[in-house]
């Protein structure tokens, strides 16, 4: 067990490094001249070169890399171009509110998901299956952003459940906190609901015509130790998909963030992008892969749990 | 995540053809199919079918509700909301051709190399794609945005490379079950080069999951191009739906019609593509489900008008009830295909009595097990067992509830699998497994049922029943595993003890260990045995009666000695010639009797322990994932 | 899928919707009517706690919650006074005298005298954002302890208006030395800001001073701000009460009627086209004056604000707002939308088949793309759209001859000149006024005379500019804030959100 976490970590922190230094080549060939970006087309070239100067970037590409990553290993991602703010203090402070929404939004579709899969797994067919698949499509097919308008207008305006907008530090209330993440994260987690649900009830109904099953059922098993054995069985293709689903989570959040006024790392995103600020792009790659490349490491150790084979071989 | 869909696809199954006409027979199918021809044909007759020009502004017509010249209204900057619907169309659809184009350019070759010569190409193909699964792709998605100036092709293209990786895996996937096939070994003798095995042969395999990859790909490429437009990213000028319902999200709690069409016009398309593809992902997928309740039905009104009637029942009883230890009176069963019933068992009628061993032998696809599992009560799904009476232990179960005759499982009968690997959960250590019926069926404490667990691994002889206890299935050989199958049934100390084909799936020195097990275990607890076998070694080892099925009829049952000396048909004479003889495998007496008209039915009917189900069984059942 | 088609569904859902929005509209109407928490919803985040960084435009509440300004402005954008109690000008107008307020203290202790004046106008003048304000000015001085002495190199007539309009916020001299600055204010304003319960970006709560030196301006026990980009989001944060103050959208007013809140509204930017290229040198036909005259005809300004920008704004043809001591409404006629005549004048000037020009174009400004793109095809002119950010556009739009714009406008005369025509801006980089003998001469006379004298300059100035077709401009658009039953806004125009002064009960 331990030579096989000790492989996931290694192999996630190439996959960390591999994609640090696409990110850094390709952001400085999509951003050619980022000194006119920040600048303005109207400053004079000795403006620009003083800039150029100042940030670097007069120095050979293969130098800023080293330079950058040399201080990235450390967790100084440099400064912002475009405020002069420290990209790690930025993410520090944007970062949790993204990672907020995302995990409650995980967790969210895992136990929903689950709940759905296997109810309509076991019952393939039955009237419960088909509202489940039916109820899929629909949800695959709703833009998202809809969803979460329908969300505030009924539970936020209407109900007053909910705040309508904006996010509280958990250190400031706990309970504020989770009031404030309650919606965008139902809004979120509705797709990865469906994908969980999905993949989780064909899990179940191929673990359902598997021969042990039937020869658990020969020793008399009751249905519910039944289903506990079939999940078990068929838990490894959920955590699977919902790994993969916490990567298209940081991506939606941006949508959800912006309906939802939550200061987390979608605008400071699309600023960044727009002003050409290579330090807080790389800064959000980065440390948007890490959390990916954790959610993964943490997926192997439960599919090692889940699944002796990994676990005792 | 679209993996999720073609996860369970299996490639050996699809034919072009009959998959192309299974789904014309899907009607969820057939209108989804309709309903995105109809969207493809106004996306392309955009300019012949839009009303007007749908950049035309009319100051007018700002946010003006449906009229007759303007059927749907004007958006917000007075133009026609019809026109730029329909000009949407032709937008949503040429980035969605472009995405999935890109991801099937950059995933689909790459995944099938990998496939096909695996090593180092695989490893690297692999990890490139896990790669770019880690890569938040929003986030990806804004910068190349801005990098590009919003150039719409560019966006629709990096879309297409995030979205690569599922081309990666499934064509990937599918390369490497069809690379060790026969046929392709073929091609490479008959020396064709490895580019055109894999476009022959291998593309041809490839290609129906590609399909529904691709109707996925597209529905999520069109909803993250919304998105981002919705975001801000993109031309207001090219009408698109994405724009437009950037537009209408400004204004929905006033004019909430703004939204509507172009939520609506994306959300049909990306679902009838989601139908689409799921449909034809089950056409092709390797799942059973349960009948559907219409199908059920159907069939209980078919059995009820055929019960009582069909052919004479075969085989005989030797016991009185009392008497027996199980005793069937004129079994049939039968499979729901479709509308029909396909009978795989035509009325037998046997019986066994307590300390006696029952051999019913067959070939595959006699009706051997389904006898069996009808016994037990543990048909597969779209199973159907009907009989006169089966009795157990005097009890007659045909009038039982599924639950009653559950309770008789494990206590009163024990069962014996064929496949000892597969019969035991991975998941579960082996005391899990055996300490776990003892607790919750036979309500034992914990170290009473431990200590019965222990017992019985000995008796089956396990030299070291502590360490199996703590083992998981796969650290057990075959021999072993199949004894702590034969513990566990015994475990509970019933009176009958089913047992399928039990020493098939074992070496040969292991088949008479297990046996002379099976033999001494019977004669211990005083059981009756009911053995299923195709060999007439093992009848003549262990059984004291024999019962001779073929093609759903018993033809013929007596003493052991008797049939061995003078057996009356033909077919067991055979069966008993091809025991005796090494040289003839079990195969090839099923291949002699291939072309029985029954045989091919047989087939077609879930043999039990059989994985490859009918593909024409499997289409009418459900259909696959959806996710995003 | 036969049963209960999707389209069925969205559409059921989106009456469900507007049904929603109704219902909703009831139970906000109901609350009470003397509310003595004030929740603004704001447009933006505050740019920065450090008053030399900061922008006037959003930042008003933020800044004058928490600091005094030595002079703010009345409803009518005439100065008044703050922490400066009195003030006055040499007859050269070159030296400006002012008079402090005493016994103020900072919210650390430190008290406020002339000297901490000068600290804070020095601090401002070399900040890059406030720097402009002060850029006429050679000195400030102390001269006693409430007496402060400011010396310009030039007589400046927008002084006074830019220091009202949230220029000369005082800092705490201690702050003012600290790198903290930017995220932590320090002043002595009406409130304090509450930093344990306030997550930066996303909500600031601010405490009321006890013994406010003007305690009766600003009556509300708590202060919260929240900045909130999405219109759509703070409408719902207004509709669901967490704000009780909101910068609105025209399309928010249907729902405001329905909900009884308050609606103040008044011009505030105007929308058009910005020519950068008087003289032709980037796009020769911009240098005939009778091209951009016909550029001015082809616009159907009225009807452009009715439908884009739902009627709330004023249409006029003028960069000085309507209302004001400037804007003439018998002009706006000059150019009363016409094809035909836009036709003519491009065939008088020579371009009688239309010319092409490329112009860049922002998310920002797609709402006026359509209308701009067909209106200049109507009458021959045809248009390349460069597409780019928002941060792109204020960066590079000057560098195309021509840009769809949407500009914040000054009550005080003198500041719209300035703005708008003889000072660079991101804008209008190069001002080319001074390639116009008539126009250099105009401004001159502006610059020395004074009072009534120096309106009626202004003025002709107007005219002048409104006969050269200097701009397209399609009309004013006001800045509309809406408020919960017993409370009010004042909008002043020059502030895109007004400052708390302006939040009153009742």
């Amino acid at each position: 067990m331990l030579r096989f976490t000790v492989r996931r970590v290694i192999s996630g922190a190439i996959l960390l490094v591999a994609i640090s230094i696409a990110a850094f080549f390709l952001s400085h060939w999509a951003f050619p001249n980022p000194a006119s970006a920040i600048l303005g087309d109207n400053a004079t070239p000795s403006q620009e070169a003083a800039l150029n100067s100042k940030l670097g970037l007069d120095q050979p590409i293969i130098t800023q890399f080293f330079s950058w990553i040399g201080h990235a290993v450390t967790g100084d991602f440099g400064t912002s171009w475009a405020n002069s703010r420290s990209v790690t203090g930025e993410l520090a402070s944007k970062l949790p509110v993204t990672l907020s929404i995302v995990i409650f939004a995980t967790l969210i579709s895992a136990v929903v998901g689950a709940a759905f899969g296997i109810v309509s797994g076991t019952r393939p067919g039955s009237a419960i299956d088909r509202v489940v698949k039916m109820a899929a499509v629909v949800l695959f097919a709703l833009p998202g952003f809809w969803v979460s308008l329908v969300l505030v207008i009924w539970f936020a305006i209407n109900l007053k459940w909910f705040p309508a907008v904006g996010y509280v530090q958990p250190a400031k209330s706990f309970a504020g906190w989770l009031d404030s993440i309650t919606l965008p994260a139902i809004a979120l987690s509705l797709g990865a609901i469906v994908s969980v649900a999905e993949q989780l009830r064909n899990a179940v109904v191929r673990v359902n015509g598997q021969e042990y099953v039937r020869t658990l059922r020969s020793r008399g098993l009751s249905r519910g130790r039944l289903i506990t054995h079939i999940v078990r069985n068929a838990s490894p293709a959920a955590l699977t998909v919902l790994a993969l689903q916490f990567v298209g989570l940081l991506g939606g959040a941006i949508i959800v963030e912006t309906i939802f006024n939550l200061p987390g790392i979608g605008a400071v995103t699309m600023s960044a992008a727009n002003s050409a600020d290579i330090p807080m792009i790389l800064g959000i790659t980065v440390v948007s892969v890490l959390f990916v490349v954790i959610v993964n490491l943490l997926l192997d150790l439960l599919l090692g749990i889940v699944n002796p084979k990994a676990r005792t071989s | 995540m679209t993996e999720a869909l073609t996860a369970d696809l299996d490639s050996r199954a699809t034919r072009p053809g009959t998959v192309w006409r299974r789904y014309l027979r899907r009607p969820a199918g057939v209108i989804a199919l309709a309903v995105f021809v109809v969207i493809a044909l106004i996306g392309v007759l955009a300019p012949l079918l839009s009303p007007s020009d749908p950049n035309f502004v009319t100051l007018s017509l700002t946010k003006a509700p449906p009229s007759a010249a303007h059927w749907l209204g004007g958006d917000s900057s007075g133009r026609d909301i019809l026109s730029r619907l329909i000009w949407g169309t032709r937008t949503t659809l040429y980035g969605a051709l472009i995405a999935v184009v890109s991801g099937l350019v950059v995933g689909g070759p790459a995944g099938v190399a990998a496939g096909y010569f695996g090593g180092k190409t695989d490893r690297i193909g692999t990890w490139i794609s896990d790669a770019l699964q880690a890569i938040p792709g929003m986030i990806i998605l804004l910068i190349v945005a801005a990098a590009s100036g919003a150039d719409f092709t560019i966006i629709m293209i990096a879309i297409g490379v995030f979205m690569a990786p599922g081309y990666f895996r499934i064509a990937r996937s599918t390369t490497l079950s069809v690379r060790n096939e026969p046929y392709i070994d073929a091609a490479k003798v008959a020396g064709l080069t490895d580019l055109r095995t894999m476009s022959r042969h291998i593309i041809r395999a490839v290609y129906p999951p590609i399909i529904i990859q691709t109707a996925l790909t597209a529905g999520i490429a069109m909803g993250m191009q919304a998105g981002l437009q919705f975001l801000g990213i993109g031309s207001a000028v090219v009408p698109s739906w994405g724009a437009m319902m950037n537009d209408g999200f400004r204004n929905m709690l006033t004019n909430p019609l703004l939204l509507l069409w172009p939520a609506a016009a994306l959300g049909v398309t990306i679902a009838v593509l989601a139908i689409i593809g799921s449909t034809l992902a089950d056409l092709i997928s390797v799942r059973t489900d349960r009948a559907t309740r219409r199908q059920r039905t159907a069939a209980t009104r078919r059995r009820t008008a055929m019960a009582g009637s069909g052919g004479p029942a075969s085989g005989r009883t030797v016991y009185d009830i009392a008497g027996s230890a199980a005793r069937i009176e004129n079994l049939r069963v039968s499979y729901a295909k479709g509308d029909t019933d396909i009978e795989v068992v035509h009325g037998i009628t046997l019986d066994v009595a307590p300390g006696e061993v029952l051999g019913i032998v067959g070939e595959s696809g006699s009706g051997k097990s389904q006898t069996v599992f009808s016994l037990l009560d543990l048909l597969p799904n779209g199973g159907n067992a009907v009989a006169d009476a089966i009795w157990i232990n005097g009890l007659e179960v045909t009038g039982l509830s599924t639950a009653a005759r559950a309770k008789l499982l494990g206590t009163q009968i024990g069962y014996i699998p064929q496949e000892p690997m597969s019969n035991l959960d991975p998941s579960y250590s082996i005391g899990f497994q055996l300490v776990e019926p003892l607790r919750t069926v036979h309500s034992m404490r914990r170290r009473e049922a431990r200590a019965r667990a222990v017992a019985v691994l000995e008796r089956v002889g396990i030299t070291d029943p502590e360490r199996v206890m703590r083992s998981y299935p796969h650290q057990l050989s075959g021999g072993m595993a199949q004894r702590v199958l034969i513990a566990g049934a015994i475990a509970g100390r019933p009176s009958l003890l089913v047992a399928d084909e039990p020493t098939t799936a074992l070496d040969v020195t292991v088949q008479a260990e297990v046996l002379e097990l099976l033999r001494e275990l019977q004669a211990e607890y005083g059981m009756a045995l009911l053995l299923v076998t195709h060999n007439f070694g093992v009848v003549a080892d262990i059984c004291d009666r024999v019962a001779v099925m073929s093609n759903g009829h018993l033809v013929e049952v007596g003493d052991v000695d008797q049939i061995f000396e003078h057996p009356a048909d033909e077919y067991t004479a055979a069966l008993i010639g091809a025991s005796l003889d090494e040289s003839e495998s079990r195969r090839e007496l099923d291949e002699r009797h291939a072309g029985h008209p029954a045989a091919d039915r047989m087939a077609a009917a879930p043999a039990g322990a059989s994985t490859e189900r009918p593909a024409s069984v499997v289409a009418e059942h459900s259909r696959g994932v959806m996710s995003r | 899928m036969k049963k209960f088609p999707i389209v069925a569904m969205l559409a059921a859902a989106a009456i469900v919707l507007t049904a929603c929005s109704s219902g909703g509209a009831t139970d906000s109407s109901s609350t009470s009517s003397a509310p003595t928490d004030l929740k603004i919803g704001n447009f933006l985040d505050v740019t920065s706690w450090d008053p030399a960084n900061a922008d006037i435009g959003f930042d008003g509440p933020y800044l004058s919650a928490v600091y005094d300004p030595l002079i703010a402005l009345d409803t009518d954008s005439q100065p008044i006074p703050a922490l400066a109690t009195d003030w006055s000008y040499s007859a050269d107008f070159l030296t400006l005298t002012m008079h402090l307020r005493t016994g103020v203290t900072f919210s650390d202790g430190t008290a406020f005298d002339a000297s901490v004046a000068v600290a804070n106008l020095e601090h401002l003048k070399a900040g890059t954002l406030s720097g402009p304000t002060y850029a006429n000015v050679a000195s400030f001085q102390a001269t006693d302890p409430t007496t402060l002495t400011i010396t310009l190199t030039q007589r400046d007539d927008t002084l006074l208006y830019l220091m009202g309009l949230g220029r000369s916020y005082m800092v705490s001299p201690k702050a003012l030395t600290s790198s903290t600055l930017a995220t932590t204010p320090v002043g002595s304003g009406p409130y304090v800001l509450d930093a344990s319960t306030s997550t930066a970006g996303s909500d600031y709560h601010f405490t009321k001073v006890d013994g406010y030196w003007d305690a009766s301006t600003y009556p509300f026990a708590n202060l919260e701000i929240m900045p909130i980009t999405d219109a759509t989001a703070r409408n719902n944060a207004m509709l669901s009460g967490q704000i009780n103050v909101n910068y609105a959208a025209a399309t928010d007013l249907p729902q405001a009627q329905q909900n009884s809140w308050n609606v103040s509204q008044k011009v505030a930017g105007w929308v058009g086209l910005q020519f950068i290229d008087h003289t032709g040198s980037m796009l020769a036909p911009l240098g005939n004056e009778k091209v951009r005259q016909a550029l001015n005809y082809a616009f159907d300004g009225a009807s452009i604000l009715q439908s884009i920008g739902s009627g709330a704004g004023v249409a006029t043809n003028q960069v000085f707002p309507d209302g004001g001591a400037i804007n003439d409404s018998s002009l706006n006629s000059t150019y009363a939308y016409n094809v035909a005549t836009a036709k003519q004048l491009l065939s008088d000037a020579g371009y009688a088949s239309g010319f092409s020009v490329t112009m860049p174009m922002s998310p920002v400004f797609q709402q006026w793309q359509a209308v701009t793109q067909q209106s200049l095809a109507d009458i021959g002119v045809t248009v390349t759209w460069d597409d780019m950010s928002q941060a792109d556009y204020q960066t590079k739009a000057a560098t195309y001859p021509m840009f769809v714009s949407y500009l914040a406008m000054d009550s005080n005369p003198n500041a719209t000149v300035a703005q708008m025509l003889t000072t660079p801006q991101w804008f209008d980089p190069t001002p080319e006024y001074t390639q116009f003998p008539e126009l250099v001469s105009l401004v001159d006379q502006i610059n020395q005379a004074t009072g009534d004298a120096q309106t009626a300059l202004i003025k002709q100035l107007n005219t002048q500019l409104t006969q050269m077709a200097w701009w397209s401009v399609w009309y004013q658009a006001n800045n509309i804030y809406v408020s919960s039953p017993g409370i009010t806004v004042t909008p002043i125009t020059g502030m895109m959100f007004p400052t708390l002064r302006y939040i009153q009960q009742g």
